[in-house]
């Protein structure tokens, strides 16, 4: 009875392993290179390369910035806001977790795009140009791209890391806390010297389940990242991803064999990638009460529930 | 001991439950019609095709009381793999199924409406069509056609002052019908294309947009791009500012007037209007031989082929019908020829019969044509197939 | 208080900037600069918060009417009863699955499993809870859609967003009766009750308003989420009748009438009621989990003390 989340994990493993081999798409499945429907079929290639990379850059940057907001937001709420304003304040952002990603890729689709084209993107490439990334050339368009892609996915894993966090800087005991203040620290110096040091664990564990959600998110990214399989050049390049790629191409590849597998070993990379990052996630946090603290997401007291 | 927030938790999760159970309970054993219940006919596939079966359902339904048409836009993939499992009564595609692939799923193709497709552009400056043929848009999207202002574009274009601006060709990212169309477009128009065609392909160029609201929006905002947009969304086109449509090539003759190996007669250039897709749906079977409508309309069908060539062929336009609209497409419904249930399956027909006698009038509703005698001529055939087969 | 050491010496506790000077004197600056430099955060988090609800609201209130709930689809016109009855049957079914596994391993892991599975066991919910909604999506397709060969269907569907729900029952009820305090067993079974006897009369009504929340969050998650179940449940446009039909669901109505031509307005309108009755089923759940922790967190607190 308690293997049974296992077992079900196993069956998702080996549903998907035995759908995979019905083709071996050879090495060439590890490049960078794709090409669907050329006009000769053995021109074709498979590479997962680009969808990785896309995969990476968006999930990679969202976790970036996710971190950098989410650590603002839990030391607000933990160390400096009074009790009343920050239960409303994580209430707030847990609202955020409730909204289906339908409708953040539709508003990131129709509000934000252009808004990301006309105003975001230049001003980025006027102060930014020495970035690498930041000062490619412009997308010249509706602005659908990676960055639009990052900027969403921030915002939709910002709920789940802030939780995590807030937990984590919450469990700092209170001894520790007090001598600090004892021995003439600020708050802000509690915060960084003690409260992140003792929970670091805890923070880099939030960091990875974020990026865990954000590696895997699907309908948002794919409506606004542009869908190119051509390898990106700036941060406002179109690009792609390996859910955004399935979600898109299923319904054609139920008319390809060839690229309904494809996307069954995209589906596979994907939960491989995943898993990974969630064991390594697990093994940082000694509690191991992640997916019990996401619960806390909607509770919005995480220290309760980790009792 | 369990206070109040307790009981508000239970009751909703039972009521949700109840809710759900119950009123499948309530329905009996699933529903399963025989004659005198009420009879569904389900649908799924093409998005293209479902907004219009949802303008017929309610007339067809205020028809045939005792029958319910129940389309989804799910896309066409699924529409024929829907159909050859024969999970649904009718799989929507916008492309055909080759006859060898119907035989094998005893799947008919019957055609159910003639929608078309527009080459948009947004060309600051430019407000009039331009005069677009298919082997320049094929040479655009393979790159190979970069500036507006490239010779082969201005030849077309005599007296309109083209900028020297890159052209941005943006394509569909999810899997489509449109890019079906627009790629068997690219194929056939030019030996330089060197992808092939299909509901998804590998781009060599430009951004994507998903959806064609996607396309809409994105070309608007995109000074001196293109797009291919599905000719049900004019109405979006003409609202959005500085969007424009090309008159298509016919490609009889290339862009130098030079009659090409399979055509006659000089380059013409078409604007879409109902006459002129309709035209091209006729002259499309017309070219099949033998007469079929399993045929990829593009540049009117290929002479003599029974599936797309390569061929860089024109439209090879008659006397009868002198100025089809290249980019024109049949929409199909796949229909079973051996029905699991014969029952149900006569109130199929029924449907098909009735879409084929009024459905036409609903058509323009969608921006979708009503198809012309000679489609619907082979739509009867069919129809004795399917009674034959059931 | 916390420049206490620069101040001993000095008469007057109160202690100004103009009072210290050096490095002390800008971690007293910093420090009162932090709080109002770490809120903004919450600026870029809020805003696009606002933003979507009053956008969703402002194309869905004024057309939302009773019948948006009560009438079906027919044509461009009606209302989103059938995506709301597929979605209430989905979700039931879903929380029926996931309440029965998840509550079930959930005991065993808590209970009676031996330590090494019991942490084996945490670690696949937790994994289980990683995996990305697309991947079970497809899984689905391949195992109940073309396997099975019944095609799309609700239970197809109902099953996906069960197992995506499951892991986050399962580690809520395993977290609840692992919570419980010891002393509560001991006074149980030093009082002569079974084993049995107390994980259903003493640990069970302790944790029910956690698992119950877990519940509710699975829920809300559950019915946020298109892909498990856009290749699983398909669509019709008709009120689903029996549980191997293909159903409509109000994500799928978000996402599939968003793509329809514009002269279709009623079905765009049909779009953002989907979505702005999401967002009120969701806020809905978000109170009640609320009430519910108050109440077991006070509840809590008296076993604590």
């Amino acid at each position: 009875m308690a293997l049974l989340p296992f077992l079900i994990l196993a069956l998702i493993t080996g549903v998907l392993l035995n759908a995979s081999a019905l083709r071996n798409f050879g090495w060439s499945f590890w490049s960078f290179s794709y090409n669907f429907l050329p006009q000769t079929p053995d021109q074709s290639s498979w590479g997962i390369g680009v969808f990785v990379l896309g995969t990476a850059l968006t999930a990679g940057l969202a976790i970036v910035f996710a971190t950098l907001l989410s650590l603002a937001l839990a030391v607000s709420v933990v160390v400096y806001l009074p009790s009343g304003p920050s239960r409303v304040l994580n209430m707030l952002t847990n609202l955020l977790a409730g909204i289906p990603s339908v409708v953040y890729g539709i508003w990131g689709f129709v509000i934000l795009a252009p808004y990301f084209g006309i105003t975001v993107e230049p001003t980025l490439r006027s102060f930014l140009f020495w970035l690498p990334g930041f000062g490619g050339p412009a997308s010249a368009i509706g602005s659908w791209g990676i960055l639009l892609a990052v900027f969403l996915l921030t915002i939709m894993i910002i709920p789940l890391t802030t939780a995590l966090m807030r937990s984590a800087l919450q469990s700092v005991p209170r001894d520790l806390v007090d001598s600090a203040v004892a021995l003439g620290a600020t708050r802000w110096e509690v915060a960084r010297r003690v409260r992140f040091r003792v929970a670091r664990r805890g923070l880099s564990s939030a960091v990875l389940l974020g990026l865990g959600r954000a590696l895997g998110e699907s309908v948002a990214v794919a409506m606004v990242i542009g869908g190119v399989t051509s390898l990106p050049v700036s941060l406002y390049s179109a690009s792609t991803s390996l859910p955004s790629f399935i979600f898109f191409q299923l319904d054609s590849a139920f008319t390809y064999p060839d690229l309904l597998v494809l996307l069954v070993e995209f589906a596979l990379v994907l939960l491989i990638i995943t898993m990974v990052v969630n064991i390594i996630a697990q093994r940082l946090t000694q509690t191991e009460l992640a997916t019990a603290t996401t619960v806390g997401t909607l509770v919005g007291r995480e220290g309760e529930l980790e009792r | 001991m369990i206070g109040a927030g307790l009981a508000v938790a239970i009751g909703v999760i039972l009521l949700v439950a109840g809710l759900g159970g119950g009123y499948l309970i309530g329905k009996g054993a699933g529903g399963s019609s025989n004659g005198t219940n009420t009879v569904t006919i389900t649908e799924t596939g093409s998005t293209l095709i479902y907004p219009y079966l949802l303008v017929l359902a309610p007339s067809f339904e205020s028809v045939y009381s005792n029958v319910v048409l129940s389309p989804a836009g799910t896309g066409s993939g699924t529409g024929i793999s829907s159909a050859e499992s024969g999970t649904v009564d009718l799989g929507g595609t916008d492309a055909y199924l080759t006859p060898s692939v119907a035989a094998q799923h005893n799947l008919i193709n019957f055609p159910i409406a003639i929608s078309s497709q527009l080459a948009v552009y947004n060309i600051p400056g430019i407000t009039q069509h331009l005069n677009l043929n298919a082997t320049v848009l094929s040479m655009i999207y393979q790159g190979a056609i970069t500036q507006w202002n490239d010779p082969m574009i201005q030849a077309a274009n005599p007296g309109v002052s083209l900028p020297a601006h890159t052209i941005i060709p943006i394509h569909r990212t999810d899997g489509s019908g449109d890019t079906f169309m627009w790629t068997s477009l690219c194929y056939m128009a030019w030996s330089g294309w060197k992808q092939s065609y299909g509901t998804s392909i590998t781009w060599p160029v430009g951004p994507g947009a998903q959806g064609n609201p996607g396309m809409v929006q994105l070309l608007s905002t995109t000074p001196y791009g293109l797009a291919y947009i599905g000719i049900s969304y004019l109405s979006e086109i003409e609202a959005a500012s500085g969007l424009q449509w090309a008159a298509l090539g016919d490609n009889n003759a290339d862009y130098n007037g030079v009659v090409t190996a399979s055509g006659a007669g000089q380059q013409n250039y078409i604007l879409p209007s109902a006459q002129n897709i309709s035209e091209d749906a006729n002259l499309g079977l017309l070219n099949l031989q033998p007469p079929s409508v399993a045929v990829s309309l593009i540049l009117g069908g290929v002479p003599g082929a029974t599936n797309l060539v390569n061929g860089r062929g024109g439209t090879n336009a008659t006397a009868a019908y002198p100025t089809p609209y290249p980019d024109t497409n049949l929409e199909y419904l796949l229909v079973s020829s051996a029905p699991a249930s014969s029952s149900h399956q006569t109130w199929v027909l029924a449907f098909l019969e009735w879409a084929l006698a009024y459905g036409g009038t609903y058509a323009p509703k969608v921006s979708f044509l009503p198809l012309t005698p000679a489609v619907i001529g082979y739509d009867m055939l069919a129809l004795n197939q399917v009674a034959i087969g059931g | 208080m916390t420049a206490g050491a620069e101040g001993l010496g000095e008469e007057a506790p109160a202690l100004t900037y103009a009072s210290v000077s050096g490095r002390t004197r800008r971690r007293l600056i910093f420090d009162r600069f932090i709080p109002w430099l770490l809120p903004l955060a919450f600026v870029v988090v809020l805003f696009p918060l606002f933003d979507m609800i009053f956008w969703v609201a402002q194309k869905a209130v004024p057309t939302f009417t009773l019948a948006t709930l009560t009438e079906t689809q027919v044509g461009f016109g009606g209302g989103l009863y059938s995506m709301i009855l597929g979605t209430l049957v989905l979700i039931a079914i879903g929380t029926a699955i996931a309440t029965g596994i998840g509550m079930a391993a959930g005991f065993y892991t808590a209970e009676y499993a031996p330590r090494p599975v019991a942490t084996f066991g945490r670690l696949a919910g937790n994994i289980l809870a990683g995996v990305p909604a697309i991947v079970l999506g497809y899984f689905g397709y391949y195992l109940l859609v073309l396997y099975t060969n019944w095609g799309f269907t609700t239970l197809a569907g109902g099953i996906v967003l069960g197992i995506f729900m499951t892991p986050y029952v399962y580690r809520t009820t395993d977290l609840a009766l692992t919570s419980v305090p010891p002393t509560q067993r001991e006074a149980a079974l030093a009082m002569g009750a079974r084993p049995r006897q107390y994980l259903l009369r003493i640990a069970f009504p302790i944790a029910l308003p956690t698992v119950l929340t877990g519940i509710f969050f699975a829920m809300a998650l559950g019915l946020g989420e298109a892909a498990p179940i856009v290749y699983t449940a398909g669509w019709s446009s008709t009120p689903i009748t029996g549980l191997m039909q293909p159903t409509s669901f109000l994500t799928g109505a978000i996402w599939l009438f968003y793509d329809l031509p514009p002269s279709e307005g009623t079905l765009l309108t049909l779009a953002f009621q989907a979505a702005f009755l999401l967002i009120l089923i969701v806020l809905g759940l978000n109170v009640i989990v609320q009430l519910l922790s108050d109440r077991f967190r006070r509840r809590l607190q008296g076993l604590f003390e």
